[in-house]
């Protein structure tokens, strides 16, 4: 009898644990295989892309705002240009870098729709989606290099951890290259339609290769670039110099990474004070306050910060108060300064029309037109009024970089800047941990 | 006479004690006269629960309670003859003349007779043929300890359950760890079985409290509670296979026992909670004069230092007043109150040889010393045993339990009320001139959360089992059972406009969790002796389990008034809801042989498929191997008085930790990475089908015994527990687009010892003096460790070869006397103090850690004085890194008294450094934040709790119809021991729930209170 029993149990246990019955299935994530099959489908993982790039451009600006003379800490208030620290875990962690890791999270979904939509589908409504992502793979790339230097790329997507083995960091040169590229097959695919500022298009661009070419030194092609912007007639400074944030998809708008109640900026509570919802953690550098507050210096760009009511002045870009600020990517006064820097920098300069793009800028600030003077005059002029007008869409940092006046400007504050490692931020601790076959940390760091 | 008693065991052990010596059944009418009395275990002095008391000619009979004592109602027709039975005793006839004064009786152990049989796990056993370490504690042990919870009842009581209290708030998570941590990744709680059923032990909350976690173990009303029974051994937990590596806790709770009569108590207690030994602030003056001195130490223009005349304010660069204008306002006597506690329990239990039941109902209320935090919970236990037929018994266990909570966030954030009142600065008003609230800083105003806080919890829980046990013959027999767990947990916050948290137009959020835990179980015993001396015991068993969960989570915002608090008000509502779930089938059996009442060997084996692991490791075998050996009835061992017993035993074995997440093997895209309204799809994780879980080997080797006619007991036990396949987020490069993918790859270790001895003292027939003394000592040690793993704060970072729970900081020397900046150790010796200097001073695991009790009994009265200790712990005193930063967090943050002892002139020493917030020429910083200048040593000894009850003599009682009456008064917390500097050393923000790889962190969560209760006690 005994026997019987467990031969019946035994029968039972086989019936019963047939993996069938163990093969559950998540309910709200699907398998990666066959992702993208049609246009659609491409769409869904584009806004994908766009929503991982909203967070890390957010991070960046804030990372950059922060590395640069424009933003403190509220708490300790010291003054400026952080000990940047390669110890931190995470990598949006505004003192540790900005953000490596997420960044690739971005260019990998791009990557994707890069490799497969070709494949799968063909057309207008395909075109657009590519010129997207490559705008968008240009972008994230142009950031990472603006932030850490030269940079592995990758440019397939990753089906396994071991897909991108053996890919070292790319020079800064070549990253940049590498945007040009991408911005000329989006400028290829786009049309010239403009249905939409919170998704990129041809203007976008256009504005960020103008950008690019600044960086790249090529300013001839800067002032071309900003030049196709802004003669488009497309788009139109606001009266204001706070307009540009206080509606959404302004006049002046070229491209903007769109934010709502339901999918708040991150970072948001940062720049509120706490009656306001926030936590009031990053504020105007008080001397840049000051500044601000200038009616010969500022001018009208006084509206770009706020007393909070006890003197102490706050950041009212990022502040609205239920987290549907944009970030501005792309806006015509960044195409005027670039413009006008281009112009004197080129190897034939045009100091006249220079000072006409500058005067634009100053003009809708409240401020008296400069009359012409000298080029090393104009450019310290020009770089004073994109600390002004571009304060905290997350310039200045790679500004004082870019055109080799770290040493002078940042170093006033800490010389450790006179050392050009430091014109670069260390990659986090442990994306070099991570990746110890092919990520060097950054020298210096 | 062996087999005969073996086989009386098991009869006992199907009818669950309520068996029946004879068919008798009182002849009421007969009935007259009431004899009363108590048994006790002659040795121990102990009331002996389950004896029976039949008169010779079986024509009446009792079963002694929970506190030895029977009553029978018999004919006056005396003398008359009782004869008292207790299996594993003596039995002895007690002649009785009349029914003037109660019976005291005293049963000798039986030394020749076989022991109790014992029903560990799966396996039934005997205490001779038991080869596993476990302990059991009885509902006597805990009832005297006040608490919600059973985890912090039992606190102590079991040496090797580590159990660490979280914070001072009823019904709040506890860090509970059997003999060290296991996993890195996964769970580290042992499972927790009530009565047959797998109880869900993960936080359900929704929303972010901090450091708070709701802990689902408070739904069991601990009144209820018979026994709990934790298997710590890998011979005692393999049958649990890959859910058992971090233990098994059982729970029986209360039976009715077959009576005569009907036993009714009630028990009723009042208490009053107070927090003491708060941080102390600095006042408005001295935290402006410690700012301008960082301010002028920075370098910056002494003529803008923040405090100084507000008449000197320049745009950019406010005046706040010069210090000696500072007012100082205390905060955090606001927050804190003498908080009541109630709690009502009455039970019903009895019934007949056919049917037997126990119906408990409570009610509990507990307020928390901090403001806006309760606890209240309401519950219906109804177990009921019948049987169908003599050998077909139908069981089952019901429970029903709501509580409700008022809830607050802890630890960080700036919501909370606790933070807001220990770090706005206390030069800060509360109001502003016209009266509305000051926030000065990013933390709300704590009176804007006392009078706007609207926020709690409830949660609805039915736990069920149903079994039927069919004794298919004497030696075998089959039990089937059902089990299921349901929780119904919704949670509501309201944020108004006074609140930050409601800035602009309110915020309301709602989270709804639904969990059930279904298993069923089939499992066949079998008992046989063979020629006499060699005893068989085995089991087989088939169990399949099935969790799932859903869990919705709403949020809105913008609501027309304060007064509408629901989402359907407000203007913008999101939403998102999912759900998880997994499953686990298994077979599982074991066999025990016992030679002679000699040697015992065990073996068992699991094997469990789950659909949590890989494709490719679907299933894991997990097998144990115990011996035992008793020593004492060795031929060659003298008969003595002075050793009564002496075992010693051993096993080896598997055990699997199989909470690793529902879907860790797969390669997913997630939905949710939406864009200006439109649904996008982001990748998730990548995929790997190899995965296995993790796998615990553990041997233990252990001695018990019995001294001086058991006067002394003493149990040993030493374990090593070695853990590998743990499952870790191996990094992978971040230029891949991911960052992690799970892997097995970590190795971990603990090997401890764990000591209990209880003596008794004293034994005179007016007084009893009794001791329990429990010593615990774990070494953890990460063996392997492949991958960077970081807890939620820097400081808790894992390194191979140091344990988990390890404290990462700059080793902080103290002052330079001559400059008054921070020395830290330079140990990579470059000069500068960077990143690589940090070092491990120390982790969150104490040395040893156990309970003290001493139980005194002077016939009516009795005093029960139980201490906790722990010993050699570390604490990061996170909150005192906020608190005393050296006017680096400059006017927005408050600063404890102690910040005033800075260095002021060459010389000075044993100060705190001089305030500034640059950098030192090293590098460092003076008040660098991840310093062993706040890793304390978090040793204490606490008088956990001390009872002093009183027991009314049962004459005065009966007039009024009672048969027991006892008032006791109790305290918790009444002293604590300490050199930590914070307020309690216990206290601990865990961060990721309860098993966050961040422990030992006092941040911002209230100490432990000191509670005072009266309770009252009824039997009727």
């Amino acid at each position: 009898m005994k026997h019987n029993i467990f031969k019946i149990l035994g029968l039972a246990a086989a019936v019963f644990t047939l993996p069938s019955c163990l093969e559950m299935l998540p309910q709200d994530s699907v398998s990666s295989e066959g992702i993208i099959v049609d246009v659609k489908s491409a769409e869904i993982v584009l806004n994908g892309a766009y929503d991982a790039m909203q967070t890390c451009e957010s991070y960046s600006v804030t990372t950059m705002n922060y590395a640069g003379d424009n933003v403190v800490l509220y708490s300790s208030q010291a003054v400026i240009v952080p000990q940047f620290k390669a110890a931190g875990t995470s990598g949006w962690d505004p003192l540790n870098g900005g953000g490596y890791n997420s960044y690739y999270t971005a260019v990998n979904q791009l990557n994707t729709i890069l490799e497969y939509l070709p494949k799968v589908a063909q057309g207008a409504a395909a075109n657009r989606i590519l010129a997207e992502a490559y705008f968008l793979r240009a972008l994230a790339y142009f950031d990472i290099a603006r932030t850490y230097g030269g940079v592995p790329l990758v440019l397939s997507p990753s089906e396994s951890p071991s897909s991108t083995a053996g890919i070292k960091k790319s020079s800064y040169a070549d990253v940049l290259a590498q945007v040009h590229k991408d911005l000329d097959e989006a400028v290829s695919l786009f049309d010239e339609t403009l249905t939409d500022k919170g998704h990129a298009s041809i203007w976008a661009a256009y504005a960020l290769l103008a950008r690019l070419s600044l960086y790249q030194q090529k300013y001839d092609d800067a002032a071309s670039y900003a030049g196709k912007v802004i003669d488009s007639g497309r788009f139109s400074l606001c009266e204001n110099p706070a307009d540009f944030f206080t509606a959404a998809k302004s006049q002046e708008s070229i491209f903007e990474f769109i934010f709502s109640s339901s999918d708040k900026l991150p970072f948001y509570t940062y720049y509120l004070p706490a009656e306001k919802g926030g936590r009031l953690d990053y504020i105007p550098t008080p001397e840049l306050s000051r500044e601000l507050l200038d009616p010969q210096k500022g001018g009208k760009r006084s509206q770009l910060i706020e007393d909070k009511g006890d003197g102490v002045y706050v950041i009212a870009q990022y502040a609205k108060q239920d987290g549907s600020s944009s970030l501005q990517s792309l806006r015509l006064a960044e195409q005027y300064l670039i413009r006008s820097e281009a112009l004197l920098k080129k190897a034939a300069p045009d100091a006249a029309k220079a000072l006409a793009d500058l005067n634009v800028i100053r003009e809708r600030a409240g401020l008296a037109p400069l009359a012409s003077s000298a080029a090393e005059a104009l450019l310290m002029q020009i770089e004073t009024e994109r600390r002004y007008e571009l304060a905290f869409d997350g310039h200045r940092f790679t500004d004082i970089i870019r055109t080799g006046r770290a040493a002078s400007v940042f170093g006033a504050y800490d010389p450790i800047f006179e050392n050009p490692n430091y014109w670069v931020l260390p990659f986090p601790n442990n994306a070099i941990l991570a990746d110890p076959d092919d990520l060097e940390q950054n020298p210096g760091y | 006479m062996k087999p005969n008693l073996l086989r009386l065991a098991v009869f006992i052990l199907l009818f669950h004690g309520t068996f029946i010596l004879a068919a008798g059944i009182p002849k009421a009418e007969q009935a007259n006269v009431i004899i009363r009395g108590t048994v006790f275990d002659s040795y121990s002095r102990q009331p002996m629960t389950g004896a029976a008391v039949t008169l010779t000619d079986k024509s009446a009979w009792a079963i002694t309670d929970a506190n030895g004592n029977f009553s029978i109602r018999v004919n006056a027709d005396f003398p008359l003859t009782l004869e008292v039975t207790f299996l594993g005793y003596v039995d002895q006839t007690v002649t009785v003349e009349n029914a003037d004064k109660p019976l005291l009786i005293y049963l000798e152990e039986d030394r020749e007779q076989i022991d109790e049989v014992l029903v560990v796990g799966y396996t039934r056993t005997t205490k001779n043929a038991l080869t596993s370490a476990t302990s059991t504690v009885r509902s006597g042990d805990i009832e005297n300890i006040h608490s919600v919870d059973i985890n912090d009842k039992i606190q102590g009581a079991v040496p090797g359950l580590l159990i660490s209290n979280n914070s001072g708030i009823p019904g709040s998570s506890a860090m509970v760890r059997l003999r060290g941590a296991t996993s890195i990744s996964a769970s580290n709680t042992p499972i927790y079985i009530v009565d047959g059923v797998f109880v869900s032990t993960g936080n359900p909350g929704q929303t972010d409290l901090g450091g708070l976690a709701i802990d689902p173990i408070s739904d069991i009303n601990p009144d209820d509670i018979l026994s709990i029974t934790v298997l710590k051994d890998a011979s005692a937990t393999a049958s649990y296979g890959a859910r058992g590596a971090n233990g098994v806790i059982i729970i029986n709770t209360k039976r009715g026992e077959a009576s005569p009569k009907t036993r009714i108590n009630f028990k009723a207690q009042l208490g009053v909670q107070q927090a003491d030994n708060i941080w102390e602030l600095v006042t408005g003056p001295e935290h402006a004069e410690i700012v301008n001195q960082a301010w002028i130490n920075d370098g910056k223009d002494p003529s803008l230092r923040p405090f100084r005349p507000a008449s000197q304010a320049i745009t950019g660069y406010p005046a706040y007043g010069s210090p000696e204008e500072q007012i100082t306002v205390d905060r955090l006597s606001d927050i804190f109150r003498t908080a009541l506690q109630q709690t009502y329990n009455l039970s019903a239990s009895g019934g007949n040889e056919k049917t037997t039941f126990y119906i408990g109902g409570e009610y509990t209320d507990e307020e928390s010393t901090l403001k806006l935090l309760d606890f209240k919970r309401g519950s219906l236990r109804f177990n009921l045993d019948h049987n169908i037929r003599t050998n077909l018994k139908l069981s089952s266990s019901n429970a029903v339990v709501y509580t409700s909570r008022n809830l607050m966030r802890l630890g960080d954030g700036p919501a909370g009320l606790f933070q807001a009142a220990l770090h706005t600065p206390t030069f800060q008003p509360v109001f502003n001139k016209d009266g509305s609230y000051n926030k000065p800083t990013s933390f709300d105003n704590h009176q804007a959360i006392l009078d706007n806080w609207d926020g709690g919890s409830t949660n609805f829980r039915v736990t069920n089992s149903l079994s039927l046990n069919w004794d298919i013959s004497d030696e075998l027999s089959l039990k089937a059972s059902a089990n299921n767990d349901r929780t119904y947990y919704h949670e509501i916050f309201y944020y108004n406009t006074n609140l930050i948290y409601g800035q602009p137009n309110g915020t309301g959020v709602e989270g709804y969790n639904i969990s059930n835990i279904f298993s069923t179980e089939g499992l066949l015993n079998y008992m046989h002796t063979f020629a006499g001396v060699l005893n068989f015991a085995g089991f087989f068993g088939l169990s399949y389990q099935r969790t799932q969960t859903d869990f919705a989570y709403m949020n809105g915002e913008g609501y027309p008034s304060n007064q509408l608090k629901r989402i359907t008000s407000s203007a913008v509502q999101t939403a998102s809801a999912s759900g998880t779930s997994s499953a686990l089938a298994s077979i599982f059996g074991g066999v025990n042989l016992m030679y002679d009442n000699r040697y015992s060997i065990d073996f068992t084996l699991r094997a469990d498929g789950s659909s949590r692991v890989g494709r490719n490791n679907r299933f894991g075998y997990f097998p144990a191997v115990g011996v035992s050996w008793n020593i004492m009835n060795e031929k060659f061992f003298p008969t003595n008085d002075y050793v009564n017993s002496l075992r010693l035993k051993a096993s080896i074995g598997l055990g699997g930790n199989e909470n690793i997440g529902d879907f860790a093997s797969l390669a997913l895209w997630e939905g949710g990475a939406n864009y200006d309204g439109r649904a996008g799809m982001a990748p998730a994780q990548l995929g790997n089908p190899n995965l296995r879980w993790e796998t615990t080997r553990q041997w233990n080797v252990g001695l018990t015994t019995s001294l001086f006619k058991q006067r002394l007991d003493l149990e040993f036990n030493y374990y090593d527990k070695f853990t590998y396949d743990l499952l870790l987020p191996k990094a992978v490069p971040g230029k891949t687009g991911f960052s992690s993918i799970v892997d097995n790859s970590g190795e971990i270790s603990n090997k401890g010892i764990e000591l209990v001895i209880s003596s008794l003292n004293v034994s005179r027939s007016k007084f009893n003096w009794r001791t329990t003394f429990t010593l615990a000592h774990n070494k953890n040690r990460i063996e392997k460790l492949t991958t960077d793993v970081s807890g939620n704060y820097t400081p808790f970072k894992l390194f191979e070869g140091y344990p988990l729970y390890s404290m990462w900081v700059y080793e902080y020397l103290g002052v330079n006397p001559e400059t008054g900046d921070a020395i830290y150790a330079d140990h990579k010796k470059d000069g500068m103090i960077t990143v690589d200097d940090k070092v491990v001073v120390g982790d969150a695991w104490p040395t040893i850690e156990g309970t003290l009790r001493n139980d005194f009994n002077w016939g009516p009265v009795n005093l029960d004085v139980n201490f906790y200790y722990k010993v050699g712990n570390k604490v990061f005193n996170y909150t005192r890194m906020f608190l005393e930063s050296g006017g680096t967090r400059g006017i927005t943050r408050s600063m404890q008294a102690s910040s005033v002892n800075y260095w002021k002139n060459p010389g000075n020493t044993g100060v705190l450094p001089r305030p500034k917030s640059t950098a030192n020429p090293d590098g460092s910083f003076n008040y660098e934040g991840q310093s062993s200048r706040v890793v304390e040593d978090g040793s204490f000894l606490r008088l956990k709790s001390i009872t002093l009850s009183y027991t009314i003599p049962s004459r005065w009682v009966a007039k009024m119809g009672m048969e027991k009456v006892t008032l006791n008064a109790s305290a918790s917390n009444l002293f604590l021991l300490t050199k930590y500097t914070g307020p309690d050393p216990e206290v601990n923000v865990s961060r990721g729930g309860t098993d966050g790889l961040v422990q030992g962190m006092d941040f911002g969560m209230p100490p432990l209170p000191r509670s005072y209760t009266l309770g009252i006690n009824l039997t009727l």
